[in-house]
């Protein structure tokens, strides 16, 4: 079998056709390792329109990143971005306290988002995850998130 | 650097010093739904609104928050589609980073990687 990967240095192997899986509709990890390939930077007409928050819990601990469009990032212990984040930051400033548990931080943050909804906050309209100190990153699953907004009722 | 007529970044500098392309970005995140996050003692959450236009959009079939690593994930506000680019990145550089210390990488230096790629984007044609 081997005989029909015509693969040189840095080429692409593809391991789909060799396998009798299906490809799934959301592409699985499997996607990352087609590496090396087409992977010289051709961008750059505009922008990222986006900032991000990262979330993580490595051997420093816990830690919250704002990434913005022009490439600068900050660590920071509270945060919001887009839509009404004046708002939001002041009312984390108020909010937040060094010795916040994950739980109450959770409490926290749905309250803070709340603020600046517009409707009733369902568990379909919004996205939760966390990082505990088991360190795994997770999304929350609709019940759980439904559980949440219902101590917060 | 390309040779074609666009072989210039769109990014340029303004008279007064200021980068407008960047600028417009930013407007166009702080048009975009509020995502917010607290770092706690023991751990840390991210929250984001996700509202659609319509009640029949399956509001489960596509997610804000993705994953990069095991133990670090992140979010947006802002422009979705540039959003999955990022992701797709991300994943890329911390899975090159396994590879390569078969080990999981920091957040600050996923962090880096990004903002590497997200400045990339304001000077290389």
């Amino acid at each position: 079998m081997s005989i029909m990967h015509h693969t040189s240095y840095s080429s692409n192997i593809k391991l789909i056709k060799h396998h009798t899986l299906l490809y799934p509709t959301t592409p699985p990890i499997l996607t990352h390792f087609h590496t090396h390939d087409n992977f010289q930077q051709s961008g750059g007409v505009r922008p990222f329109g986006v900032s991000l928050l990262v979330a993580g819990y490595d051997d420093e601990g816990p830690s919250l990143y704002q990434v913005d469009p022009s490439g600068a990032y900050f660590g920071w212990k509270a945060t919001a971005i887009g839509k009404n984040y004046v708002n939001g930051k002041a009312f984390l400033e108020k909010r937040f306290n060094e010795e916040m548990e994950l739980e109450d931080a959770v409490h926290t943050a749905l309250l803070t988002l709340r603020e600046g909804f517009e409707g009733e906050m369902t568990c379909d309209n919004i996205e939760v995850a966390v990082v505990d100190d088991t360190r795994v990153f997770r999304s929350l699953t609709a019940a759980e998130i439904q559980d949440y907004l219902d101590e917060a009722k | 650097m390309g040779d074609s007529a666009y072989s210039f970044s769109l990014t340029t500098f303004s008279r007064t010093g200021k980068l407008l392309q960047i600028e417009y970005a930013l407007n166009a995140v702080s048009n975009g739904r509020t995502s917010l996050g607290i770092r706690a003692r023991n751990g840390v959450v991210i929250v984001t609104d996700k509202k659609v236009q319509s009640t029949l959009i399956d509001t489960t079939a596509t997610s804000k928050i993705e994953s990069i690593t095991p133990e670090a994930g992140m979010v947006f506000s802002g422009v979705g589609p540039d959003y999955r680019v990022l992701v797709k990145r991300a994943r890329k550089k911390s899975q090159a980073y396994y590879r390569m210390y078969r080990d999981k990488q920091p957040v600050l230096q996923l962090v880096k990687d990004v903002a590497g790629v997200m400045q990339e984007f304001t000077q290389v044609s």
